[in-house]
């Protein structure tokens, strides 16, 4: 009767959790304790957004007008936030190709934060635009994660906008996490300019706490398996960690209980011992992954944060 | 009088200057924009506006729609004019599921009463839970009433999230008020954690009974049955309503 209720409890939990990606024994016990109710209290972060894929070009039929007479409006609809009627224009009117055509399809696009392809635009357009081409072009390879190709950009170019350079560099720095570059960037930075000055003293601020809040997988795992769930809270995850407490504890107590009443042989305390190590070594395996994770999430919000402060002065010098 | 004559024979001459430019409906869209871009006076602008509602509706752009018609200058429209804003605010506010800003778009302004806008309206105050003034707007409109009668006769009721929390502290009560079968699981080994527990109190393991059993039920019944019932009962109002408007309008033919 007690194993037939102890069967049925098993295909519950299978049953419930057969659709989560779990990779192995240890890997299931820690997701059972990082979803539950308690673990998920209170849990936000900030998510950058995905790039849109771009499926944007011009159009085939013989060029017969020149983008330069619609500059106004297409800085009309652009302003206005009617990015796809912009889009529709550059994509299917026939103009001649030039260096503003380039330029205006970079912008479009990246207005509807199509940044692959605004990229790809910004690096064929010249001339008069070379500058906000560039540095527009250099955020959209950062937002699409193409670090070596900004750098290589921001490291050519010599102008009047270095200090707008710097400050690019600077989020690139945050975003590999090479402090070293970073502060090297960092340390040009006059704050004089006021279209920079606050961005520039966010990044700078940045770069300061994020090279002070590095943490290791070892140590968690280490603290995990001292006190359970010490790890997780190591790694910033209170709620995982307040779980992992909550249930590898109570297995400890019931193992020892029924190895009191019954003895080590008895099922109930082999079954309780083997869960509790599941769940233990479950523990200490999801604090060591926790880490990193957690670092990846910090990433995502350092690099929204950048992005959100390399975008400004974009705007205030640019647009 | 004269300066709207006027604005009129721009705007005829502006969307003559549209239609042999434009290739497509998103093209055409854009030229009606530039004649506002253009500085047209407030009624030719108004035209324009609605012309570049009418190709954003037919492209299925309807938050574009919308925030066209919203910049109408209402004080240069027309009576058909404001009919006609009416009805394709109300049909994007509609297609955006928006259905009480679509019934007080109705109710704010002179509505069209040709049949295409009154299966609109029918279908309106059908999404905003008014099944009895829709029924009564959508009979005359159709040729088959029984099969609207039967239609209306199964007519999504609104759960409520607080009773389906109550009903849900037990699992087969929840269940069943919110039609879901699939979940059968959580009330078997919500039972059998509470068999358990009750077995190891009984046998003097007090600790695994309380400890054991409070994990197993905090993981099968707070975790997979109450927690869930916010949003299970969200999404069921919604699916329920979906599906009806679905069969009204293919019903109304609209």
């Amino acid at each position: 009767m007690r194993r037939l209720g102890v069967l049925i409890l098993a295909l519950c939990l299978c049953t419930g959790l057969a659709a989560q990606k779990v990779q192995g024994p240890f890997s299931f016990a820690d997701h059972l304790m990082s979803t539950s109710f308690l673990s998920r209290a209170g849990k936000t972060h900030i998510k950058v957004d995905p790039p849109k894929p771009t499926d944007f070009s011009f159009c085939a039929d013989e060029p017969s007008a020149h983008v330069s007479g619609d500059m106004d409006f297409i800085g009309y609809l652009l302003d206005s936030g009617l990015k796809e009627d912009a889009l529709t224009l550059l994509g299917e009117k026939a103009y001649f190709p030039s260096d503003t055509l380039e330029y205006l399809a970079g912008l479009a696009l990246f207005d509807d934060r199509q940044f692959e392809g605004a990229a790809k635009h910004f690096s064929l357009s010249g001339g008069s635009f070379a500058e906000p081409s560039t540095f527009l072009g250099a955020y959209s390879l950062i937002h699409t994660g193409r670090l070596d190709e900004a750098e290589y950009a921001l490291f050519s170019y010599s102008g009047e906008y270095g200090e707008l350079a710097n400050l690019q560099l600077a989020g690139i720095g945050l975003i590999r996490r090479d402090f070293d570059a970073c502060r090297k960037a960092v340390s040009s930075f006059t704050y004089s300019d006021h279209r920079l000055a606050e961005s520039e003293t966010a990044i700078a601020g940045l770069c300061n706490d994020i090279s002070k809040r590095r943490k290791s997988a070892f140590a968690a795992a280490c603290m995990s398996a001292v006190v359970p769930g010490a790890g997780k809270v190591y790694a910033g995850k209170t709620g995982e960690g307040v779980a992992a407490f909550m249930t590898v504890v109570p297995l400890a107590v019931i193992t020892a209980e029924q190895w009191k009443k019954n003895g080590p042989a008895h099922w109930g305390t082999i079954l309780s011992g083997a869960l509790f190590s599941l769940f233990y070594i479950g523990n200490i395996y999801g604090s060591y992954v926790s880490v990193g994770i957690q670092e990846q999430v910090i990433g995502d919000e350092v690099k929204a944060l950048v992005m959100y402060n390399l975008h400004i002065p974009l705007r205030s010098c640019f647009r | 009088m004269k300066s709207r004559l006027l604005s009129c024979i721009i705007f005829i001459f502006l969307s003559g200057a549209v239609s042999v430019r434009a290739q497509s409906l998103a093209l055409k869209a854009v030229e009606y924009e530039r004649v506002i871009f253009e500085g047209a006076a407030p009624a030719a602008a108004n035209e324009a506006m609605l012309s570049r509602a009418g190709c954003l509706v037919q492209l299925g752009r309807w938050a574009d729609a919308e925030a066209c018609l919203s910049r109408l200058r209402m004080y240069a429209l027309g009576p058909e004019q404001r009919e006609e804003s009416a009805y394709l605010r109300t049909l994007c506010q509609y297609r955006l599921k928006n259905y009480d800003a679509a019934l007080a778009v109705m109710g704010e302004a002179e509505f069209p009463s040709a049949p295409e806008a009154m299966k609109l309206k029918a279908l309106v105050l059908a999404g905003a839970r008014e099944f009895d003034k829709a029924l009564e707007q959508a009979a005359p409109l159709v040729s088959d009433r029984n099969a609207l009668d039967a239609l209306f006769s199964g007519r999504p009721k609104e759960k409520s999230a607080l009773k389906a929390l109550f009903l849900g502290i037990i699992p087969t009560a929840g269940h069943v008020y919110l039609e879901r079968p699939d979940l059968w699981w959580t009330t078997v080994g919500t039972v059998a954690s509470a068999g358990f527990a009750v077995y190891e109190a009984f046998s003097g393991n007090w600790l695994t009974a309380i400890l054991g059993g409070g994990m197993l039920l905090n993981t099968i019944y707070v975790d997979n049955n109450l927690r869930p019932t916010e949003s299970t009962v969200m999404k069921y109002n919604s699916e329920s309503l979906e599906k009806f408007l679905q069969e009204l309008e293919t019903i109304l033919d609209f």
